[in-house]
């Protein structure tokens, strides 16, 4: 890509304000094509700016593998999404880069982030993190991840079910219950369970 | 400035912090031929769209500050994430007029703006539905608040009555009536319960409460 190509950028939201933002925003850069889309999977772009859901729907129907079962799907290059977003949660920022998103920014980044982040992106970079995102995932290192079946546990635990209950629940014994607590107070260094309730909210580690 | 000629344009100002919000809903507003957006040093305002924080120290501001003559006073109208009922509710405590969640569209920005500057206050949809929520919700009093923001640190009902200088009865006694009131059945559901109408905040239980007593 040459210093003075044209970058084209595709932009959704799904919040009208935000969507009338990014559009004056990158309508002011020479070297942006800026289109606003109202539907993201149609045409190409070189950049998709859109919203975290909108991200992870796209994301999901154009699998970096081309094993998916749609064949036209397959043929297309994956997309390069930027989202831009108030999900602040780790969990969120973890989930969003482990599922293909090339640039993460808070709607707290600067615009001259998300400028950056679009050029970064359209040069076929990856994972460009706005300041604060890029704190908050740093924050928390893969040994301190839960398994798939302590996040099972831990959305029961933050409803209030006892141990006994959540045994019930997932067919599993009180014990084996217990352990995986203990586990998740380890993890996020707590020693209560209401304190592992506010951690669970606090980071996004339960999904709603 | 020749207002007479438009004496029925809105003069709007824009004080948001999230500069995408902030600049959409000046381009918004823009395109209206009825709203003048315009920053707050240029003359007299009508609305002043803001963000929740600085919405709610605004409103502080102008509760304290003397009244000087018949200066007008710029009606509050925030755009916001915060979603909870509890949250908006001492936002129109505060004195703010309006109220819109971040999701809501052109329209309706522009009809809150109308009625705002109309004197009238105006929620949106989804955020007059959480208010109406909070209304038939019953309320922790202030000390079974207290025992709350020390039962989300995970503290036990004997640790709580000493840092609050009762006794374990009644700590026993609040927090049975604290489950009550938010409808569960254990500790940890009431937190979580808690934090979802927006009366503890996730980020800082002891939000007013002192650390250690």
């Amino acid at each position: 890509m040459t210093q003075n190509s044209i970058i084209s950028v595709r932009v959704r939201h799904a919040d009208p304000l935000v969507m009338a933002g990014l559009v004056a925003l990158l309508d002011r850069e020479p070297d942006f094509d800026v289109q606003a889309a109202s539907d993201i999977h149609r045409g190409c772009a070189d950049v998709v700016v859109t919203d975290y859901r909108s991200a992870m729907g796209l994301l999901a129907a154009s699998p970096e593998t081309g094993n998916g079962a749609d064949a036209s799907l397959r043929d297309l290059p994956r997309p390069r999404v930027v989202v831009m977003t108030r999900q602040d949660k780790e969990g969120e920022i973890a989930q969003a880069m482990h599922s293909g998103v090339r640039g993460y920014l808070l709607q707290s980044a600067d615009p001259l982030e998300l400028v950056d982040a679009i050029r970064h992106v359209a040069r076929g970079g990856s994972h460009y993190l706005c300041n604060r995102a890029a704190a908050l995932f740093d924050s928390c290192p893969p040994r301190t991840w839960l398994t798939a079946r302590e996040e099972d546990v831990l959305r029961f635990l933050v409803k209030g079910d006892c141990n006994k209950g959540i045994a019930r629940k997932l067919d599993i014994s009180a014990n084996t219950v217990k352990a995986h607590v203990a586990r998740i107070c380890e993890k996020l260094h707590v020693r209560s369970r209401a304190q592992v309730a506010i951690q669970a909210t606090q980071r996004g580690l339960v999904r709603a | 400035m020749t207002a007479p000629a438009h004496a029925l344009r809105i003069n709007v100002s824009i004080a948001h912090h999230d500069p995408y919000v902030a600049t959409g809903i000046a381009a918004l507003l823009r395109s209206s031929t009825d709203f003048t957006v315009q920053p707050e040093s240029l003359g007299e305002v009508d609305v002043v769209v803001t963000d929740y924080s600085t919405g709610m120290l605004r409103a502080a501001a102008t509760a304290t500050a003397p009244r000087r003559g018949a200066a007008k006073v710029a009606s509050l109208l925030i755009v916001s994430e915060q979603d909870r009922g509890w949250q908006i509710r001492r936002a129109v405590d505060a004195g703010v007029r309006g109220y819109l969640l971040q999701d809501c569209s052109a329209n309706e920005l522009a009809d809150a703006v109308r009625c705002v500057a109309g004197g009238r206050r105006y929620l949106s949809r989804s955020a007059a539905d959480r208010v109406l929520d909070t209304l038939v919700q019953s309320v922790p009093t202030a000390r079974e608040f207290e025992v709350l923001q020390h039962m989300a640190c995970g503290l036990g009902n004997k640790n709580i009555g000493r840092l609050l200088g009762i006794s374990e009865g009644t700590v026993k006694t609040h927090v049975k009536t604290i489950l009550a009131k938010l409808g569960e059945q254990t500790r940890t559901g009431a937190i979580t319960e808690a934090i979802r109408r927006g009366l503890l905040d996730a980020r800082r239980p002891l939000a007013d409460a002192p650390l250690s007593a």
